[in-house]
C-alpha cells in the first residue's frame, strides 16, 4: 500500500471500520510511513479535540426570550432577511474599479493646488473605494479557496465510489473463485463467473490465431 | 417523553402561554448546546436557539406522540434547522472571528499551566480549522464528531449517499490534521 492509499482509510482506521485485511494492509504501510503515521495521530488528536467539544451555559434569560419571540411569531413563519448581493463578485470589483479611476480623474481635474469640500470628498471616496476592492480582493481569494476544495471533495468523492465498487467485485470474483475452487477441486472457475463479455475478451480466438 | 412533557404538550396545543414557557425553559439548554456546536459562537447560537423555538411552535401541530419521544423530535427539528441557518450564514461566518467564551468555556484539569496552554492552542487551532472548512466538509463532521450521529442518520439528514458521508469525514478531518501538524511543525521551527 502507498500514501495514496493509505490516507483516505485513516478515518476508518481510526474508527475500527476497516476490513481485517485493509486493516493489515494500512498498519503495514504506517509502521514504514513516517508521515502517513503522523497524520494518523493528528486525526486522532483533532477527533478527541471535537468530541470535548465544551456544553455552555444558555445566557441568562434566553428561554423567556425564545418562548416569547415564538409567541409573537403567531403562525406564520417570520421573514428571514438574508442579504446577498444581486450581482456577481467580480461585476461589483469590476465597477468599484471603475469609480476609482473615475474618482482619480476628477481629483486630478480639481487638482492639489485648490483644495476645495468637493477635492477632501473626493479623497474620502477613492480612499474608500480602494479598501473595498482590498476587502474584495481577499473574498474572491478565500472564494476561489474553498471552491478548490469543494471541487476535490467531489472528485474524491466519486473516486472513493468507484473504488468500492471494483473492491466489492473483486472481493465477489475472490469469494467465487475460493469457492469453484475448493468445489471443482481444479482452477479456472473465475472465467467461467465472468460475465460473456469480459470472459470472451479474455478467449483465443481459433480463426485469428491460425 | 417525560412526565413533564406529556402534561405540557396538550396545553400548549390549546393555547397555553405559561406551559409553553415552561417547556421551553426545560429544553432550552440541550438546544442551546446544539446551537453553540453548529457555529461556535454564542451570539448565534442565542438567534439559532430563538429561531428553533419559533419553529417548533409553529409545528407543534405536527408532532404526535407515536413517533418517537418529543426531544427525539426537537432536537430533528434543532438539527436540521442549524443546517439551514449554517448554510445561509456561512460567508459571513468565515469573516468573523471565534468566539472567546469558547477557551473560557475549556474546563481545568488541574494540570501544568505549558500543558493548559498547549491544549488551548490545539483548541483554537481546530476550530478555527473547522470555521475554515467549506459546508460540505464541515456539515458531516458537526454532526459526527460533535454530535455523535450514526453515518446513517447523517446520510439522510444531509441527503448524501453513506460513502460520501465517510470519505467527506475522513477529508475534513484529514485538513484539520494537516493544519496541527503544520503548527506543530512551526512551533518545533521556534523552539
Amino acid at each position: 500500500m502507498d500514501c495514496r492509499h493509505a490516507l483516505p482509510l485513516l478515518s476508518d482506521h481510526l474508527e475500527r471500520g476497516l476490513h481485517p485485511i485493509a486493516r493489515a494492509e494500512l498498519e503495514a504501510h504506517l509502521t514504514s510511513c513516517a508521515n502517513c503515521r503522523a497524520l494518523r495521530e493528528a486525526i486522532a488528536e483533532v477527533v478527541e479535540e471535537l468530541r470535548a467539544f465544551p456544553v455552555l451555559e444558555p445566557p441568562a434569560g434566553l428561554a423567556e426570550r425564545a418562548a416569547a419571540a415564538a409567541l409573537a411569531s403567531g403562525t406564520s413563519l417570520p421573514r428571514v432577511v438574508i442579504v446577498r448581493p444581486a450581482i456577481p463578485s467580480w461585476v461589483q470589483a469590476a465597477a468599484a474599479g471603475f469609480a476609482l479611476i473615475a474618482l482619480g480623474a476628477g481629483l486630478l481635474l480639481v487638482g492639489p493646488e485648490a483644495p476645495s469640500r468637493t477635492a477632501t470628498r473626493l479623497v474620502v471616496h477613492t480612499v474608500s473605494a480602494g479598501t473595498y476592492l482590498i476587502e474584495r480582493r481577499d473574498r474572491l481569494v478565500e472564494e476561489v479557496r474553498v471552491l478548490g476544495l469543494s471541487v476535490g471533495t467531489a472528485v474524491e468523492s466519486g473516486l472513493d465510489r468507484l473504488e468500492d465498487r471494483v473492491q466489492d467485485y473483486r472481493r465477489l470474483l475472490d469469494r467465487q473463485r475460493g469457492g469453484d475452487g475448493d468445489r471443482d477441486g481444479r482452477r479456472g472457475g473465475t472465467q467461467r463467473l465472468l460475465p460473456d463479455r469480459l470472459a470472451a475478451a479474455f478467449r483465443t480466438d481459433p480463426a485469428s490465431s491460425s | 417523553m417525560s412526565a413533564s412533557d406529556a402534561d405540557l404538550l396538550p396545553r400548549c396545543r390549546r393555547g397555553d402561554e405559561t406551559a409553553w414557557r415552561e417547556l421551553v425553559a426545560h429544553h432550552t439548554r440541550k438546544v442551546f448546546a446544539l446551537a453553540y456546536r453548529f457555529t461556535g459562537r454564542v451570539d448565534e447560537a442565542e438567534d439559532l436557539t430563538q429561531e428553533v423555538f419559533v419553529k417548533v411552535y409553529q409545528t407543534l401541530d405536527r408532532y404526535r406522540e407515536a413517533d418517537g419521544s418529543f426531544v427525539g423530535w426537537l432536537m430533528t427539528v434543532a438539527r436540521n434547522r442549524a443546517i439551514d441557518h449554517y448554510r445561509r450564514h456561512r460567508e459571513e461566518r468565515r469573516r468573523r472571528s471565534e468566539d472567546p467564551q469558547l477557551l473560557e468555556a475549556m474546563p481545568a484539569r488541574g494540570e501544568h499551566p505549558i500543558a493548559r496552554l498547549e491544549r488551548e492552542q490545539r483548541a483554537q487551532l481546530v476550530h478555527r480549522g473547522l470555521r475554515a472548512l467549506p459546508s460540505e466538509l464541515r456539515l458531516p463532521l458537526i454532526l459526527c464528531d460533535l454530535e455523535g450521529r450514526p453515518y446513517e442518520e447523517i446520510a439522510s439528514t444531509l441527503g448524501i449517499p453513506l460513502g460520501t458521508v465517510k470519505s467527506r469525514l475522513n477529508r475534513a478531518r484529514l485538513e484539520l490534521a494537516k493544519r496541527l501538524r503544520r503548527r506543530k511543525a512551526e512551533l518545533e521551527g521556534e523552539a
